[in-house]
């Protein structure tokens, strides 16, 4: 494959330009739509998703997702040395030959001799079916699909891009080309017929020793070995469908045009587009580019241009970024409010915690209406919608507070929880369409909201009782508020309660409505149940009095590892129905927040019970 | 309950999620070494028991706690619809050729060795009752059948070229090998060495057999055919389902499915309708579910893989969601709007 690749290279290696400072139209550009991963996207949302597979960030080396984007397409030859691919893993870069720098980013024509080194131990590991990979394992294996992936992308247009390939007056002429038009595999294809039939004779009356060939014959011979190699090399690229279909919604690619016959006489126009596109580009040509991309907008028929322009306004946004700087605000003046009691600072967290609910729920309403189905589907969309369930559920704990204790905890809990999404960004991050069995609106609608509003409530819920852990361990709060709060603690634990045991049930009417069983005992179903036996433990022992008021709160704060085992935890295990959410990588981080919750709530009751002051006896 | 549930989640990691099913949850008590534990039947019925006496005996009837005492009845009700389906429910499969028509339910897991004559069932044993040395008759001692190996998940390897005397093929090329069982019940194959006596010069001798094994042992005695072979247990429907037509989509340009649809007939007593199972869509009659589980498009037509589960307690869940639904909303209004107990 790599032989190939290399040759790929050498052939459009003609290019010299560089799209890095230039000031062609691309945010234009970025608005045209392609049939991604099952729905139709901007090229601006494909572009994002790319290069973050590949460089870990949005814009490595300074490079715009979209300029990296239309240099790929249509200049390869520059694009494979732009430093793109982020090799993180000290001991893969060592495995690879690459030198050590600041920042480990390498471009692809660097990484080319190393991929070709490893390819066989690669092919020797994925041959063993069911083989636990090593970290490292998983980083090479992961390098090379990327770099596989990559160039899908390059050879996106490499079945109309001009290629370096000499052909003599008699060819050119056969092709039907005029003097000074380039090659391309498309006119080559034109001539493969005949090549062909010439490259059967040759060998049938000279055999297969090159030595023996004359001048002409040579040319024959490596012509088609040229066009057998392009060929190859795209022959399933369908990475990029950008070629409207006569069917709405539709696309092709520009190789499935060629080899599929998907070709239609408005396809063919579009191509031609875009190919003038790729030239307009090459010869930097602005008032070309732009009047290429106005055609190919005009020629798609029934798009949603709404949609698009939504996507990359939602890009644009980051709103999930945005948001966590809100409530990072609405933090540190609620912590500036307890500190200094500025009523000032007080309505500001209040803004700033508002701002960011408001800039959380527009962010899912724009996911919603992109994706035509309820906001959750993933595990990462989970997080989100917990992201804006938790901090809006403050907002009742602070009307009962009036202290901004609620603000503080809606605060606290936004953070994380965007902080948490923000770490899982990339392929999570893609709006992908789902598989048959969570393709059901009324469920998500119903079992997954009303489980992940339990997440959120249990969270919330938590964060309050780590806030009377406090209060009570430092001695700051008068005793008749910590029983206040404690009160409030205790509704909210009730409504943690309704969610989580009505979404866990809801849940299993689902898996019986799809899998024909109630109940499985699944890892994701024993994790909602834990929630919910833990909560009853609690409060049911709070009732019966044998669960001083001091433990209930030190239970209902540890729920948020509950939460966290039964969210995310129980993926850890790959086993069970529940394999949409599978993480790797979370065991340390979740360890850590269930060791560090352990000993902060041990040492917070600790403290407690140390002071005296405890009136938490039953 | 929790330590159960944490310890028979983990423990699905490496015994799979059956197995651990089996060990910890349907079972009244289960070995931590030399110790014996509550298992989840114990744990749920000292539960249910409980729970009710408290109902019945302990409860305060009043208004403040109507909400309470609904969940609570609600919870029993969902324990007991966990009974009849835990004691009363069947699962299985129908695995239908487009153009076929199937009556016969297959188990997901019982194993059973089955002697065929003339395409009736002469003999059939659950694999669990087949062991080394079991001697069979299956036509009034014309001929024995001796179990000479049996695994629950054989690995199958070259025989011996010193070894391969006596074996018809395909045995004489390959042998069965006990293998450890695997967690994922599926993966599990299934299979018998056996030797033949009786039969005649040309067809005494040793032979193997497994599960989905597609041309198992044929014996031709007296004009007679036997074949022995290890299927999986059936149960048979009271009605015939024929497979129309099998349909899938996909999310455009992937392969991933949008929808799998199952066009069936449905035939008893004459009379046929139609009728549609797609995912999320099961298709119900006379006490049976069908569910699109599965399919299998590698052969000429493609098969439709239908989950068929007999459950009396499925409606139970649904009567408890709502009795735990309304009885906890309650319970918050009342706390909420002061009317509740203070402490609850």
């Amino acid at each position: 494959m790599l032989k190939y690749i290399s040759l790929f290279l050498f052939l459009v290696g003609f290019s010299t330009f560089s799209l890095a400072q230039n000031t062609l139209n691309l945010n234009e550009f970025g608005k045209l739509p392609i049939l991604h991963e099952g729905r139709v996207k901007p090229l601006d949302s494909f572009a994002r998703i790319e290069i973050l597979k590949f460089a870990k960030r949005d814009n490595p080396s300074g490079l715009t997702h979209l300029s990296w984007l239309a240099t790929s397409l249509f200049d390869p030859a520059t694009a494979v040395t732009q430093k793109i691919f982020a090799v993180d893993n000290g001991e893969i870069r060592h495995i690879l030959g690459l030198e050590e720098r600041q920042r480990p980013l390498y471009s692809y024509s660097e990484l080319v001799s190393g991929l070709e080194k490893t390819s066989k131990d690669v092919a020797q590991l994925i041959a063993i079916k069911d083989r636990k990979f090593t970290k490292e394992e998983q980083d090479l294996l992961s390098l090379h699909e990327n770099a596989l992936a990559y160039m899908q992308i390059l050879r996106s247009f490499s079945s109309v891009l001009p290629l370096d390939i000499h052909l003599s007056k008699s060819w050119r002429e056969r092709a039907g080309l005029k003097e000074n038009e380039v090659i391309t595999y498309a006119t080559l294809k034109k001539i493969t017929p005949i090549i062909d039939q010439k490259l059967k004779s040759i060998i049938k009356s000279k055999g297969t020793d090159p030595a023996r060939y004359s001048v002409s014959e040579k040319e024959i011979v490596t012509l088609s070995w040229q066009i057998k190699t392009i060929g190859v090399g795209g022959g399933n690229n369908t990475i990029f469908r950008v070629i409207p279909l006569p069917k709405k919604g539709d696309y092709a690619s520009p190789w499935e045009l060629i080899n599929d016959g998907k070709g239609s006489p408005s396809a063919k126009i579009s191509l031609q587009k875009w190919t003038s596109l790729a030239t307009a580009l090459q010869e930097y040509d602005t008032a070309k580019w732009n009047e290429n991309l106005k055609e190919i907008q005009q020629g798609i028929v029934g798009g949603d241009e709404q949609k698009i322009s939504i996507e990359i306004f939602y890009n644009q946004i980051a709103p999930f970024q945005l948001t966590i700087i809100f409530f990072a605000l609405s933090l540190i003046f609620a912590l500036s409010y307890f500190a200094a009691q500025n009523i000032i600072l007080y309505r500001l967290s209040f803004l700033s915690l508002m701002a960011g609910l408001i800039i959380q729920g527009l962010g899912l309403a724009f996911r919603i209406y992109v994706m035509e189905r309820p906001p959750v589907g993933t595990l990462y969309e989970s997080i989100l919608f917990v992201g804006l369930v938790a901090p809006l559920i403050s907002l009742f704990v602070e009307k009962r507070l009036k202290n901004a204790g609620g603000l503080l905890c809606g605060s606290i809990a936004g953070v994380m929880l965007g902080l948490l999404a923000q770490s899982m960004v990339g392929e999570e991050d893609n709006m992908k369409v789902l598989g048959a069995v969570l393709n059901t609106r009324f469920w998500l609608t119903t079992h997954v909201l009303c489980i992940t509003i339990g997440y959120g409530w249990c969270l919330l819920t938590s964060i309050l009782a780590h806030l009377i852990l406090m209060n009570k361990a430092i001695g700051k709060s008068h005793p008749e508020d910590q029983s206040r709060m404690i009160k409030i603690m205790t509704t909210h634990s009730l409504f943690s309660l309704l969610f989580t045991i009505i979404g866990t049930i809801l849940g299993g009417i689902w898996a019986d409505q799809s899998w024909g069983r109630f109940w499985g005992w699944d890892p994701k179903e024993n994790g909602a149940l834990l929630i919910v036996l833990w909560l009853i433990w609690f409060i049911h022992g709070k009732i019966a009095g044998q669960v001083s008021n001091l433990i209930f709160v030190g239970g209902m704060a540890f729920l948020s590892v509950i939460v966290a085992v039964a969210w995310l935890g129980v993926n850890l295990l790959g086993v069970g129905l529940h394999s949409y959410g599978f993480i790797e990588g979370v065991f340390w981080g979740l360890g850590g927040f269930g060791l560090f919750e352990f000993l902060l709530i041990s040492v917070l009751v600790g403290l407690s019970i140390h002071r005296g002051k405890s009136r938490y006896a039953p | 309950m929790m330590i159960l549930l944490v310890i028979g989640t983990l423990s699905q990691k490496e015994l799979g999620i059956m197995e651990s099913q089996s060990i910890y949850f349907s079972s009244f008590f289960y070995m931590w070494g030399f110790v014996p534990l509550p298992g989840g039947l114990t744990l749920i019925s000292i539960l249910f028991i409980n729970l009710l006496a408290k109902f019945l005996f302990k409860s305060e009837w009043c208004w403040a706690r109507a909400g309470t005492h609904i969940s609570h009845f609600g919870i029993l009700i969902l324990i007991v619809g966990g009974g009849i389906s835990y004691f009363s429910s069947y699962e299985g499969y129908l695995a239908i050729e487009e153009g076929r028509t199937e009556s016969q339910v297959k188990d997901y897991h019982q194993r059973m060795l089955v002697i065929k004559k003339d395409d009736a069932i002469v003999y059939e044993s659950p694999f669990e009752s087949i062991s080394e040395g079991l001697v069979i008759t299956p036509a009034h001692n014309s001929f024995l059948i001796t179990i000479t190996k049996a695994c629950y998940n054989c690995g199958i390897t070259k025989r011996a070229e010193s070894d391969q005397d006596g074996w018809t093929s395909p045995g004489r090329f390959m042998q069965l090998n006990t293998e450890k069982r695997l967690p994922q019940d599926e993966e599990n194959l299934t299979g018998i060495e056996f030797s033949v006596k009786g039969a005649g010069k040309n067809l005494d001798g040793k032979y193997l057999t497994f599960d989905k094994f597609p041309k198992p042992p044929r014996i031709q005695k007296d004009n007679q055919t036997f074949i022995i072979s290890i299927e999986r247990s059936t149960r048979n429907l009271p009605f015939s389902i024929t497979l129309d037509k099998f349909k899938q989509d996909f999310h455009a340009g992937t392969d991933l499915a949008k929808s799998y649809q199952s066009l069936v007939t449905v035939t008893e007593g004459g009379k046929s309708w139609p009728a549609l199972i797609e995912m999320n869509e099961p298709y119900r009659y006379r006490g049976y579910t069908f569910y699109q589980s599965s399919f299998d498009l590698s052969g000429e037509k493609p098969y439709t893989i239908l989950a068929v589960v007999e459950n009396k307690g499925r409606i139970f869940p649904y009567i408890a969601t709502l009795i735990i639904a309304f009885g906890l909303m309650l319970h918050l209004v009342l706390r909420v709007s002061g009317k509740g107990k203070e402490n609850a």
